[in-house]
């Protein structure tokens, strides 16, 4: 244990890192375009009994400790029949349930804030769908479906309860952090933890000057 | 060409009808207001034709295309009708320019239409530009900035709006230098010279092909014009977008975003999008509500101009009567839902349906008067009105009071039993808001509450006598005697509320003269188109005139 190399020269902590970014930009891709297209569906559906059932099972992981979700895939994804554990599926599977409701409440509230009137002045003119998501709904409400994108990658960046027990401690940075932890080396694991910080805090200024939008400003503000 | 039919459209929330067994036919080429108070079902019917909701029982055909039909299970979706709609809020995309909001639509075409040579056409143009040279210097001169520079971006939009030229050719025309030639119509000629040698080479290309080029630069093959399935290209698009916009009037606001234009620009931003895919039927809901008066009275003369420049068949939706009498070749109104009344809008103010119409169109609003009274032998009414005049209606027609009661009644009855039948059907729903006779307005001096007062038993001797304010006229002979309760004049005319014992009349007299409040003036009630309606039913009678003995 004693004897590790220096966090900057150690193959575990970049490792980690590394696997830390993939499995953040994997959940926030899947997460923020399933959370995005939820609230679109119940935004145009808002009568329907059936879009407030969505709405409401895509919001129900918010609602249970992360720890617990992390145990139900665990049991569900780890015995005698599948076992994915210490897998990034594993992890990304979880990642996304648990995001899902980020993304889908900050755009069901921007997707509330379009009129009607906007898309339909597009089907009249006989645009597919595909077009006018992407060439009108997105643009307008750009900025707080970036937000539905970054909430769920800038949450998943320094999760751990969520994936302690999915995965060894070398596999994400977060458990890697609460392994060195543990094992008295706080000087590792606060440099870790600064690590975390910074990327988050790159991560952001970097949305935020390539699209203008950003998370300081609110979820499903201008 | 189009011609719409609705029948029997019905649609309703739950136990709300919001459009009633509406019936209606919109022959091609007309221009149709849809008329009401606000919440009557007319925007409902509007988007239903559209395609933008889906009636619960009926069918509609627009032009030979049943486009959607509850019993055979037909519903055209909105994208496939080929209609143009004005939204009231406009609708225009916030996130693209002027420029691209137009074009939007065009990029999704896709049919049938002529193969037209690009090449050939941008020389065929610059020829036609290049006629001029000195014309061309001038209007690159009339364009420069403060520093003497001419500025390029309204150069070229001069350029199109000059020539009907797509922007390419204008980058083009003005790459060439003509406005820095000192002889710039040497330089043109020059110029024309090479292009006619590019447009010869290309017709020679193409009749190596065997195929040739009309004057409108559609490829021809044997004397056909050529047919393709395409989509527009850049240049076609280009032209149609500055063509819309040169309607419109909005040329120089290409690339701007409808954030940065004015109410009345953002609207005809919207009216050169609708046009621009060029639809055989345009939808218009309530376009010029959100308008200052005076714009609205601008955009309803360039309505008026847009439809017989296009050609194509309008319905417009509105609350303003004044703006359904003075744009419609008919109205149709609306009132909880049901058809009011569909016809000319000049039938639609002198000869008003039922209480309803009557009351709506007009402004001032028409005069309603309570009489009783019964028929005579020559078929005149004689009434008791206004407390203690006396009247006498003659109808312009023949009718029989009798008789018409009659056909009344047996209309009830069968309404009645259309109703039962309808209800008897398996699925079928009582309407929760339900029609009701018109309550119409008899104007007093002290207001009744008319809540708090007894429902009067209505007989067949009740009548309600319309009189429109222009048929009241002051003279010294006249048989009421009345006192001037409020007077506005407005120059031309002026308003006047007229006191007769305990009711008021208001009236409309023409030229300026001056009225003292509480001044005596005799009246009398001229002309044919005093209406009679019938109380119970709230329906029109007769027309005729009124004498006051």
């Amino acid at each position: 244990m004693y004897g590790q190399a220096g966090i900057l020269y150690n193959k575990t902590i970049w490792h980690a890192f590394f696997g830390t970014l993939f499995l953040a930009t994997v959940c926030a891709l899947i997460a923020g375009t399933i959370g995005t297209l939820i609230g679109y569906a119940v935004a145009k559906k808002r009568r329907n009994k059936w879009a407030n059932y969505v709405n409401n099972v895509a919001f129900l992981p918010y609602l249970m400790p992360s720890i617990a979700v992390g145990a139900a895939f665990f049991i569900l994804f780890s015995n005698e029949h599948i076992n994915l554990f210490n897998t990034y599926t594993l992890l990304i599977i979880a990642g996304v349930v648990k995001y899902i409701p980020f993304a889908s409440r900050s755009s069901l509230n921007s997707m509330l804030q379009i009129s009607n009137e906007l898309e339909e002045a597009a089907i009249i003119m006989n645009t597919p769908w595909i077009k006018r998501m992407t060439r009108i709904i997105i643009p307008i409400q750009k900025s707080s479906i970036i937000s539905g994108y970054l909430l769920p990658f800038m949450t998943c960046l320094r999760e751990l309860s969520l994936f302690l027990l999915l995965c060894t401690q070398g596999f994400i940075l977060s458990t890697t952090l609460d392994y060195f932890d543990e094992m008295g080396l706080y000087a590792f694991s606060s440099a870790i933890n600064l690590i975390l910080i910074v990327t988050i805090l790159v991560f952001n200024t970097l949305v935020n000057k390539l699209t203008g939008a950003s998370l300081d400003s609110g979820i499903g503000g201008k | 060409m189009p011609e719409i039919v609705l029948e029997n459209i019905t649609k309703r929330w739950g136990k709300f009808f919001g459009v009633d067994n509406v019936s209606l036919n919109i022959p091609n080429n007309s221009f149709i207001t849809l008329l009401g108070p606000s919440g009557c079902g007319k925007t409902t019917i509007l988007r239903m034709i559209a395609g933008l909701e889906t009636p619960t029982e009926g069918r509609i055909t627009i032009g030979d295309k049943v486009v959607f039909d509850s019993n055979a299970g037909i519903n055209v979706p909105a994208n496939k009708r080929r209609v143009g709609f004005l939204f009231q809020n406009y609708a225009l995309w916030p996130n693209m320019t002027v420029y691209e909001n137009i074009a939007f639509g065009l990029k999704n075409i896709h049919e049938e239409m002529p193969v037209i040579d690009v090449e050939a056409k941008r020389a065929g143009d610059m020829i036609r530009a290049l006629q001029n040279g000195s014309r061309i210097k001038e209007i690159v001169e009339e364009c420069r900035d403060k520093n003497g520079k001419p500025d390029e971006n309204k150069a070229y939009v001069k350029l199109i709006d000059n020539y009907s030229i797509s922007i390419y050719t204008a980058k083009e025309l003005f790459a060439l230098g003509i406005h820095l030639a000192q002889e710039p119509d040497t330089l043109a000629k020059a110029k024309v010279m090479e292009y006619e040698a590019k447009l010869s080479d290309i017709k020679k290309k193409l009749r190596s092909e065997e195929k040739d080029i009309n004057e409108k630069f559609q490829v021809t093959k044997g004397g056909k014009v050529v047919l393709e399935n395409r989509k527009l290209t850049k240049e076609e698009i280009d032209a149609r977008v500055r063509a819309c916009s040169r309607i419109v009037k909005i040329g120089m606001f290409m690339d701007r975003y409808p954030a940065e234009l004015s109410g009345g620009q953002q609207q005809r931003v919207a009216i050169a999008r609708t046009l621009a895919p060029e639809p055989q039927v345009l939808f218009m809901d309530e376009p010029l509500s959100n308008l200052d008066a005076k714009l609205r009275l601008e955009m309803r003369y360039e309505l008026q101009r847009l439809h017989v420049e296009t050609g194509s068949t309008f319905v417009y939706v509105t609350h303003d009567q004044m703006e359904a009498m003075t744009l419609a070749t008919r109205i149709c109104l609306v009132n909880n839902g049901v058809l009011q009344q569909y016809a000319a809008p000049l039938d639609v103010y002198n000869r008003p349906a039922n209480l309803f119409v009557a009351d709506f169109v007009g402004n001032p609003s028409m005069n309603f008067v309570d009489g009783k009274g019964k028929q005579a032998e020559d078929g005149s009414i004689v009434l008791d009105i206004l407390g203690e005049h006396k009247a006498k209606f003659v109808p312009n027609e023949k009718v029989l009071l009798s008789d018409w009661r009659e056909a009344r009644e047996k209309e009830d009855a069968d309404k009645l039993e259309f109703e039962h039948q309808r209800l008897m059907k398996k699925g079928a729903v009582e309407k929760s808001n339900k029609d009701e006779v018109f309550k119409y307005h008899v104007q007093r001096v002290e207001e009744q509450d008319e809540s708090i007062m007894d429902e009067p038993v209505i007989t067949d001797e009740d009548f309600v006598l319309g009189i429109r304010p222009e048929a009241i006229d002051i003279e010294p002979e006249g048989r009421i005697k009345t006192k001037i309760y409020g007077a506005m004049p407005t120059g031309m005319e002026s308003t006047l509320k007229l006191r007769v014992g305990e009711f008021l009349l208001t009236g409309v007299i023409f030229g300026n003269s001056i009225y003292r409040i509480d001044q005596d003036a005799n009246i009398d009630i001229k002309g044919k188109d005093i209406l009679l309606f019938d109380r119970k039913s709230g329906k029109l009678i007769s027309a005729g005139a009124l004498e006051i003995t």
